[in-house]
């Protein structure tokens, strides 16, 4: 449907306004009547080409078809015959100059109009190309900003984990477990990393570690509740979760070796939104790596310590316990990592008794400790939330059937 | 635009055209493109003076018994009658009643137009005259030696024919500037010798003093050595001697300017003419559609002009029943270049169904012309009406005023079929001087059964000095220019004398030129409109008074505006009441004045 715009309102008002002074000042005010038949150049086609040029092609025909019926009055009113308007060129020539005026100069004006929307399309859709190349740029400086950091420039760098990571040379298990937590948190911006422990002989994975309170991985849990855990402690798989998005499904998983043997996994649940990324992945896979090179000379360094434990038992000489017991605390205070400490007074059993009586009761990751000196017990549950902390006192006093004394 | 759009687009343009071409089928729009031809006749009531008295002077011109026929008196008459000068005739063998007329009622001027004056002898009537500062022209030479002394004419040898003019007093506007040295102009000369008081007005071409005044007694003689006013084409110069004569000469003028184009529109001839195709690449129909007529119509802007286009329906030798019908090519050119004419306000008038002359039997000498005679006068009739036909065909309702013959050949009593077929016919227009050729239409102008006879007195392109001294006449006796020229004057070798159109257009220009240039007081009209100007202008009577410093006009029967040329002789117009005025020449102590009278009451106040 054809939509008369403002543009065309204008162009009538011009093109009626134009007709009618040029037609009143060349023809009506003036003597020379006759002249106005033969002007050269006639006022008519000026008006035609000014309006065929603003307005186009239409309003240019409009026009010239308007001039055209004014000059055919013209020439009746001067006397002249209508019959030789049709037949004499001298006479028609100037209304088929208007009318191919306003054909060619409106056809102009069109072609233009048409070249210039072409052309402001073409210029949008480079701004568009512009602004998305804008953004891509600005995330690639961003993005080479990063880099530049991860790798030199801030203490996120790759050489600062380089350096972090080797100062896990000087440490001892548990501090290289607290260090790795921190690492974790810091570098790939962990928000939930888990650590578990393999118990090979049940095949179940009990939490050691915990930093982020968000997690839906169960603290002690069959390896094969969870697929992704399972692939990591029965394949030796680094995993790696493809569906983000899958709530209560770790992103990073990777097992924990020592000398070829699994006996652990640690687990990322989540990270920071812009760390989702392969370089994450492969950092932690580096992190892990590390880790694991560092954790095995601990390890075996821990083991080498045969006075560590008391002998045939799995209780910590005390001043080991008070190292742990240490690292505990550095966790809970710079991961808020909770812990629950029972302490009691033992002064009817020995060592191997309580050995005897703690070793169904406490999980492997636990830490039980004697103060022979102080006849003190002390049992060390790391990730375990102190609501837990009644029921399992209920159930340690039980076993020694009551006969050891709370110290708070 | 998809090609789909296009075919649906030029299917719909058809469409259009197909209705348009139905509905000019249905409707007669026929009548949006006729054109008219119907003149307005002026509504007008003649008044008279209350102050005409019987006191006016008059001038006296001698005749002879015994010169019947003499055309220097019947010249004379026609010129003071068109200029509505008043004079008595007498003749010059009525002693008594000469003596009388000049010596009583004092006439203004005496005239003699007569040669038949050797037994005269009565020369004391003309000293007393003269002795009273009486002013004497002797229109025609005579050998009768009584008049010598008054004359100024010391020896009269023998007759020499003689021929050309050239003047040594310039008295009238481009008249007087003419020199003719051809045989154009022939005299039957004294061959005299003259006093060397006479002034010589005029030569002749082999140095013959041809005209001159001489002072006797109190009074001036004008004497014409020659036998030139036989001719009627030099009323003009007639006119203006008697004119010079007098100290105070009141001469009334038609005042028009008419311009004939015989043969248009006519069929233009078909194909390429050399002459035209090597000047202009084109051939005859571009010519003259596009090329001739704008030439032409920049002329009659340029000159001041309104044209009498004479139709011409087909060249053939038809002159039988049934007549050839006209074809259709031609009747295009008649149609567009009919309308063309009408355009410009001129007048259709016709020519003819072809150009074979309206006559029979022996009327003309049709062998010589290559015409053939009409079979009878039902044949004249009915190609008359064809023509009728044929105009209400391509123009529309046009009345036919004017009627132009073929080769201004014609019996003049077909002019009743003519206006049998065209009862608007007002004019009929053929020659004001003759070629001798038999069945010449030759015309004064005059009224003839309420058509008026109105004399071309010019025609052509070609600018001569003779050509000149007929245009030059017709002004200087009735202010008239009345010209003629045909389109294809161009193709005919003998009427262009080779000449290309440039040349021709050159030529004619320069002639209307020297007429605007001097004359451009003369009104341009159509044959029609001059008709009603005539009629105007010959019922209205004229008396001239001489007054106290002054002289008076008073009309009978006048309807404004009239038009007079007045000489005087060492005064100057002050003023002019119920009129204007305007000076057009000047020689010695004299003006030529141009006069419009407005009312039927005019005064001219002198200077003091």
């Amino acid at each position: 449907m054809f939509k008369i715009g403002k543009k065309t309102y204008y162009g009538f008002f011009e093109t009626l306004v134009g007709v009618f002074v040029i037609f009143y000042f060349f023809y009506l005010s003036t003597p020379m009547k006759m002249s106005f038949l033969n002007l050269n150049i006639h006022p008519f086609l000026i008006i035609v080409a000014i309006i065929s040029i603003r307005y186009g092609n239409i309003m240019g025909l409009f026009s010239s078809f308007l001039s055209s019926i004014f000059y055919l009055y013209a020439y009746l009113d001067s006397g002249k015959d209508l019959y030789l308007f049709f037949t004499d060129l001298n006479n028609y020539k100037f209304p088929l100059m208007f009318i191919a005026t306003s054909i060619v100069l409106g056809k102009f004006k069109e072609n233009k109009d048409k070249e210039i929307n072409a052309l402001k399309k073409k210029n949008k859709f480079l701004e568009n190309k512009y602004q998305k190349l804008k953004e891509i740029n600005e995330k690639n400086s961003f993005i080479k900003e990063e880099l530049k950091k991860r790798i030199i420039s801030s203490d996120t760098s790759l050489y600062s984990l380089y350096e972090i990571v080797n100062k896990l040379d000087r440490l001892e298990i548990e501090q290289i477990y607290t260090e790795l937590m921190g690492i974790l948190i810091k570098f790939i911006k962990a928000k939930t990393v888990s650590f578990f422990v393999f118990d090979k002989g049940k095949n179940i994975l009990r939490l050691k570690a915990r930093y982020g309170g968000k997690s839906k991985l169960e603290r002690s849990s069959n390896v094969h509740g969870y697929q992704c855990l399972k692939e990591a402690v029965l394949n030796e798989k680094f995993d790696k979760n493809k569906k983000y998005c899958r709530i209560g499904y770790p992103l990073l998983v990777s097992p924990i070796k020592y000398n070829k043997e699994i006996i652990g996994v640690i687990a990322v649940e989540e990270v920071e939104f812009e760390m989702l990324s392969e370089f994450t992945k492969n950092l932690f896979n580096l992190i892990i790596k590390c880790a694991d090179k560092f954790l095995y000379f601990a390890i075996k360094e821990d083991k080498s310590l045969s006075n560590k434990y008391y002998k045939n038992t799995k209780i910590l000489k005390y001043k080991y316990f008070k190292k742990r017991l240490k690292e505990e605390n550095r966790r809970l205070e710079e991961y808020g990592m909770e812990f629950v400490l029972f302490k009691y007074r033992v002064e009817n059993f020995n060592i191997k008794e309580i050995n005897l009586i703690l070793k169904n009761i406490v999980r492997n990751v636990d830490v039980i400790s004697f103060n022979r000196e102080k006849s003190i017990l002390n049992i060390l549950m790391p990730a375990t939330p102190s609501e837990f902390a009644e029921n399992i006192e209920k159930r340690i006093l039980n076993k020694f059937d009551y006969r050891i004394d709370k110290i708070k | 635009m998809s090609f789909v759009r296009k075919i649906i687009l030029f299917i719909g343009i058809l469409f259009v055209i197909g209705v348009f071409v139905q509905i000019f089928r249905v409707l007669n729009f026929s009548e949006f493109f006729q054109v008219k031809q119907e003149y307005i006749k002026e509504d007008y009531s003649p008044v008279s003076s209350k102050k005409i008295t019987k006191k006016y002077s008059k001038i006296l011109v001698i005749n002879s018994l015994s010169d019947s026929e003499n055309s220097v008196f019947n010249n004379l008459k026609k010129t003071f009658d068109y200029s509505k000068i008043n004079y008595d005739v007498i003749n010059i063998e009525e002693i008594n009643e000469l003596r009388n007329e000049i010596n009583k009622k004092k006439p203004s001027m005496v005239l003699i137009v007569t040669e038949k004056v050797d037994n005269f002898d009565e020369i004391g009537i003309f000293n007393k005259y003269l002795t009273k500062g009486g002013k004497i022209a002797f229109l025609i030479r005579n050998s009768n030696n009584i008049f010598n002394k008054m004359a100024g004419i010391s020896e009269i040898n023998n007759y020499v024919n003689t021929s050309g003019i050239k003047f040594n007093i310039h008295f009238f506007p481009g008249l007087t500037e003419l020199e003719i040295n051809s045989n154009y102009l022939s005299h039957s000369q004294l061959d005299v010798n003259i006093e060397n008081n006479c002034k010589v007005i005029a030569y002749s071409k082999n140095n013959n003093p041809l005209i001159w005044t001489h002072e006797a007694y109190a009074g001036n003689i004008l004497y014409v050595n020659s036998t030139m006013f036989q001719d009627k084409i030099n009323r003009g110069l007639l006119l203006q001697l008697v004119s010079f004569l007098s100290d105070n000469f009141l001469t009334t003028i038609f005042n028009a300017k008419l311009f004939n184009i015989d043969d248009f529109p006519a069929p233009i001839k078909p194909g390429q003419d050399k002459i035209i195709y090597d000047y202009y690449r084109k051939d005859n129909e571009y010519f003259y559609k596009y090329i001739w007529w704008s030439d032409l119509y920049n002329f009659k802007e340029k000159f001041n002009l309104k044209l009498t286009g004479l139709i011409i329906g087909i060249y053939n030798l038809s002159v039988k029943i049934p007549l050839e019908n006209f074809h259709i090519k031609e009747k295009l050119d008649l149609k567009f270049l009919g309308r063309k004419l009408l355009e410009t306000n001129g007048e259709l008038g016709l020519h003819g169904y072809n150009h074979n002359p309206l006559a029979v039997d022996e009327d003309i000498n049709f062998k010589k012309f290559g015409y053939k005679k009409w079979a009878n006068e039902k044949a004249i009739r009915n190609s008359l009406i064809k023509m009728k036909h044929l105009m209400a065909d391509l123009y529309g309702h046009i009345n036919i005023y004017t009627y132009v013959p073929p080769s201004n050949l014609m019996n003049t009593q077909f002019v009743n079929i003519i206006k049998d077929v065209f009862p608007n016919l007002k004019v009929v227009a053929g020659v004001y001087t003759s070629g001798s050729e038999k069945g010449e239409l030759v015309q004064e102008f005059e009224f003839v059964n309420d058509v008026l006879y109105t004399p071309r007195i010019s025609s052509g392109y070609i600018y001569s000095e003779e050509k000149m001294w007929q245009i030059y006449n017709g002004i200087a006796h009735v202010g008239l220019v009345n010209h003629f020229i045909h389109p294809d004057d161009l193709l005919d070798y003998n009427r262009s004398k080779n000449k290309t159109w440039k040349e021709l257009r050159e030529n004619i220009h320069k002639i209307f030129k020297k007429i605007n240039d001097r004359f451009g007081f003369i009104r341009p009209m159509t044959n029609i409109e001059f008709y009603y100007e005539y009629k105007k202008y010959s019922n209205t009577g004229l008396f001239f008074e001489k007054k106290y410093n002054g002289v008076e006009i008073h009309y009978e029967n006048f309807v404004p505006p009239i038009f007079h040329l007045y000489k005087i002789r060492n005064k100057t117009i002050k003023k002019v009441t119920g009129g204007e005025f305007y000076e057009i020449h000047r020689y010695n102590n004299s003006r030529i004045y141009f006069i419009e009278a407005k009312e039927r009451d005019v005064k001219i106040l002198f200077n003091d």
